[in-house]
């Protein structure tokens, strides 16, 4: 999908212009990453923002030498990723990496500090767009708890933690393996 | 200036710095001067939103209900927005908002931010950053806090869910912005 074609079609960006969309293609580099390619690393300081036009990128959390590198989510396209560190002005708590060949635009990390800061329509749409990707996160975080808290009974309470345990025993479990191929 | 104006921008000083009075005016001047009882249901969870409230005056509880349970998640003072998340994020509310005191609120219609995004974008915006803050830290946080915990803790020790669950009840309260209330 086109670059283009992806701020015209996705429901995210339907507040935008056309101008604004021809002035967020002018502020972003886009090139094609080949699978594994890392964006950027756990604890790296802040660095770009990235907008998925095609392919996929893995969001992982490296949990030590035992457990190893867990996948926290995939991303598609239209979502971005290096959001929370550029927003709150910290280290990346995850590392991001191209899962199959993927399609990315980058806004530089002092463009996007500009548009943040900006009450311009485009800044404004683009400030919306931002809100709208974290309140999804956050909701599904939400309703995981919820779903938890208010369970009737514990085997339905673990059937809904089961998928984030899961990750970790997963991971562990391809750990110790590793060590025991060696 | 009005006095509402006056109480507005002595309660959201960060909100309304660089707004001219004029705007602050018109501002104000869109916006619904609420009252509410004590006791009296101001957002219901689990329903569309279409309202931004600024507390002015008195103190906000926040709680879910769900097959008959209540969890309570905390208070929220005068200074202070509440429905900005599923105003900015499109999404239903996350919980039920009451008057814990008799309080006065000024209120936004959803459908009036066109209007303000024209005649004071500053504002706008500043909200906007507000609440992209406020999600993307408490985001952060939980992540931190649900790895940590699965990463340390065996939970399928069988007498932990209780712990477990007493543990998301408190999280929950976390990514609501609220202190985690002893049980």
């Amino acid at each position: 999908m086109k670059f283009q074609e992806l701020l015209n079609t996705a429901p995210a960006f339907s507040g935008m212009s056309s101008k604004d969309i021809d002035d967020l293609e002018r502020i972003m580099i886009i090139k094609s990453f080949p699978d594994g390619h890392e964006f950027f690393k756990e604890g790296a300081g802040g660095t770009d923002i990235h907008l998925i036009v095609e392919g996929q990128v893995g969001v992982t959390h490296h949990r030590g030498r035992q457990r190893g590198d867990i996948q926290m989510k995939l991303l598609k396209a239209s979502e971005m990723f290096g959001l929370i560190a550029a927003v709150t002005d910290v280290k990346h708590e995850a590392s991001c990496r191209a899962v199959g060949r993927a399609t990315v635009a980058t806004i530089p990390r002092t463009a996007f500090k500009l548009l943040f800061e900006a009450n311009s329509t485009l800044g404004l749409h683009f400030l919306q767009y931002i809100v709208a990707q974290l309140a999804n996160d956050y909701k599904s975080l939400n309703d995981l708890l919820r779903k938890a808290i208010f369970s009737n009974s514990e085997e339905e309470a673990m059937a809904v933690l089961a998928p984030v345990v899961n990750t970790y025993i997963g991971a562990d479990r391809r750990s110790l393996d590793r060590r025991n191929i060696h | 200036m009005t006095a509402l104006s006056k109480e507005f921008k002595q309660n959201f000083p960060s909100l309304t710095a660089n707004t001219s009075t004029e705007n602050l005016e018109h501002l104000v001047g869109i916006m619904n001067a609420e009252s509410y009882s004590k006791g009296e249901s101001i957002i219901q969870g689990g329903l569309e939103q279409n309202k931004l409230f600024f507390i002015l005056d008195g103190t906000l509880s926040a709680f879910i209900v769900e097959k008959g349970q209540r969890l309570e998640l905390g208070d929220t003072l005068p200074g202070n927005i509440v429905g900005e998340i599923s105003i900015f994020g499109n999404c239903t509310a996350t919980a039920t908002i009451e008057a814990k005191t008799d309080c006065k609120l000024l209120t936004l219609n959803k459908s009036d931010l066109i209007y303000i995004q024209e005649s004071t974008p500053e504002i706008l915006g500043q909200l906007l950053r507000l609440t992209a803050k406020t999600i993307a830290n408490r985001i952060r946080m939980s992540d931190k806090l649900v790895y940590q915990k699965f990463c340390d803790e065996a939970i399928e020790e069988e007498g932990k869910l209780h712990m477990l669950l007493s543990w998301c009840a408190g999280l929950y309260q976390q990514i609501h912005g609220y202190e985690r209330i002893e049980r």
